[in-house]
């Protein structure tokens, strides 16, 4: 009987040290673990006030955050980040669009515990959205600068920009799109305009192309261009963005002496407002995202459009439901912009994602990132929920 | 499910989670085989009684430490391997922290009717059961894991209580036996 005695005693102390052990393992400590098909997209989360970066993993159908820190309820920074070429590394832009404060690239191990770099860029009012492009070592950024990140040394070198407000950098193969946005010129005191060139990677300097002035896309009919939209074509000859044409969503095609041509998709609606663009894998289709007004006032439907680009119906797969905010500074588009459609290397997978938009612009069960099978007929949509809490 | 997910995060990270049928349950992959896993080990318990012995409660803490190199991420590990290791340890667990309680149940003289055979057979068998139902599974069966994970915990906290309760008891006789 008093061996029996011992056995309780050493079986009930070991049980309430091992869950407690277990309980504390599971809450705070971290963990890494190796991965193999991985998808990063960023996140907020309004309940812990995390914003951060979020992997998940296809072969195990688990999404872990890679990186987070706390943030403000409002107007949170959010992150963004991409891989490095050799998939080794993820590269997080840590941008938070205030003056007094710095921006930051982080560096972080996609696999094991190695030791993250960070880089302190100077400070900026404006935003950058990936692809960040990247050759070699060299990581180049746009923002009211043009900044050339060593990833290997460290080195931050960084040219003003003359002539714009802010710049962003569209990688196309071995070269660099530039977009040069809010342009100050004498007689446009009252017309915004942009400048799309090329960026000269060795000394920084750019070439450009042509100038586009809202009042020259007024005369041809066109109401809004998607400054942040812009994407290569798949023959590396330009530029295409989304835009608006009165109330209907469009396509705007520029060469590089300029306005090429206008594409209104045959959209199941009218009002539609299309945000990022990924070309299909035989450059036939352009994916992007689109919002429709709701079926209830002040609701939005939020679908990712395949737009066949020598025509015929775009098809809509829907994705959320969500709550547009007012437009910001008379920019009809300041909600939508922010909407990024990827495909994936094997052309298999659309993903996109509602992950770190704001507690008032969506049920809390719909901040997610969304997978969708371009295999499947029926275009099946994974929902994969943003990080519900910090460390496994 | 909102107000479990708020429960189960005082106990559990919910990072890497399953879902299921569309919907997130509301504990990390690891702990669907604990609190699942738990719930099902105090079924087994319930049934079979196995005898407490040298033997059976040296395998169970086997059971417990190998949470060690998993838990800990020592070893490469994938989603399924996190709710196996999950579950054994639940199973071990559960044995560890009944054999006071239940002895106490039953008074000094032992009850337990030895059926370590049928509880060694039947134990396995919730592993396949539980990835099959996450793997297959749609909303309803999402919800009905999410029940039997609060079943799990709430047993945790009434085991762990009763063993708070009578192992200083417990220590304390056999320390004066001792003397």
């Amino acid at each position: 009987m008093k061996r029996r005695k011992w056995l309780y005693l050493l079986g009930g102390f070991s049980g309430l040290v091992g869950w407690l052990l277990f309980v504390l393992a599971c809450t705070g400590w971290p963990a890494w673990s190796p991965d193999s098909r991985k998808v990063l997209f960023p996140y907020f989360n309004p309940d812990s006030r995390n914003s951060g970066i979020a992997l998940y993993d296809q072969a195990t159908g688990t999404v872990m955050p890679v990186f987070h820190e706390l943030t403000a309820e409002s107007n949170p920074t959010i992150p963004y980040a991409q891989f490095s070429q050799d998939g080794k590394q993820i590269i997080v832009a840590l941008m938070t669009g205030h003056e007094d404060m710095t921006d930051e690239v982080l560096l972080l191990p996609a696999e094991g515990n190695k030791s993250a770099r960070r880089f302190v860029l100077p400070e900026s009012k404006q935003f950058c959205f990936p692809p960040f492009p990247q050759y070699g070592n060299d990581l180049f950024i746009g923002l009211s600068y043009i900044a050339r990140l060593n990833l290997k040394t460290g080195a931050v070198e960084t040219k003003e920009l003359s002539g714009g407000k802010g710049i962003h950098l569209i990688p196309d193969g071995e070269h660099v799109w530039y977009v040069m946005y809010d342009l100050q010129r004498e007689g446009h005191d009252e017309d915004d305009g942009f400048q799309v060139g090329e960026l000269n990677r060795n000394d920084l300097s750019l070439k450009s192309l042509f100038e586009v002035w809202d009042s020259d896309l007024h005369s041809r009919g066109i109401s809004h261009a998607n400054i942040l939209g812009f994407t290569p074509l798949p023959d590396g000859s330009g530029l295409v963005t989304s835009a608006r044409v009165g109330d209907d969503a469009a396509l705007v095609f520029f060469n590089r002496a300029g306005q090429d041509r206008v594409v209104k998709p045959q959209l199941p609606g009218k009002g539609y407002r299309l945000g990022g663009l990924a070309w299909s894998a035989d450059g036939k289709t352009i994916y992007t995202t689109a919002i429709a007004s709701g079926k209830k006032e002040g609701q939005a439907d939020f679908s990712v459009a395949e737009i066949p680009v020598n025509g015929g119906p775009a098809r809509l797969t829907w994705i959320a439901r969500l709550i547009p905010s007012p437009p910001r500074d008379n920019d009809p588009a300041s909600f939508d912009v922010f909407l990024q459609v990827s495909l994936s290397p094997d052309g298999h997978t659309l993903a996109t994602t509602t992950g770190f938009l704001d507690r008032k612009n969506l049920a809390k069960e719909d901040r997610a990132l969304y997978l969708i099978d371009l295999r499947d007929s029926g275009r099946k949509v994974t929902k994969q929920p943003i990080p519900q809490g910090d460390q496994e | 499910m909102d107000w479990m997910h708020q429960l189960f995060s005082y106990v559990c990270g919910q990072v890497n989670v399953w879902v299921v049928g569309g919907e997130t349950l509301p504990f990390c992959e690891r702990c669907t085989g604990l609190y699942v896993g738990g719930f099902y080990a105090v079924l087994l318990i319930a049934v079979f009684r196995p005898a407490p012995s040298l033997r059976l409660l040296g395998i169970h803490l086997v059971l417990l430490i190998q949470m060690v190199p998993f838990g800990y991420h020592l070893v490469p590990q994938g989603a399924i391997l996190r709710t196996v290791t999950g579950q054994l340890f639940a199973i071990g667990l559960v044995y560890c922290l009944s054999l006071n309680p239940l002895a106490k149940l039953k008074g000094e003289q032992p009850s337990f009717r030895n059926r370590s055979l049928p509880y060694a057979l039947a134990a396995p068998g919730g592993l396949p059961a539980l990835l099959l139902a996450i793997q297959f599974g749609g909303p309803i069966t999402a919800r009905v894991l999410a029940v039997l994970g609060l079943a799990g915990l709430a047993a945790y906290l009434v085991l762990a209580v009763a063993n708070l309760i009578t192992l200083p008891l417990l220590a304390w006789q056999l320390g004066r036996a001792r003397s």
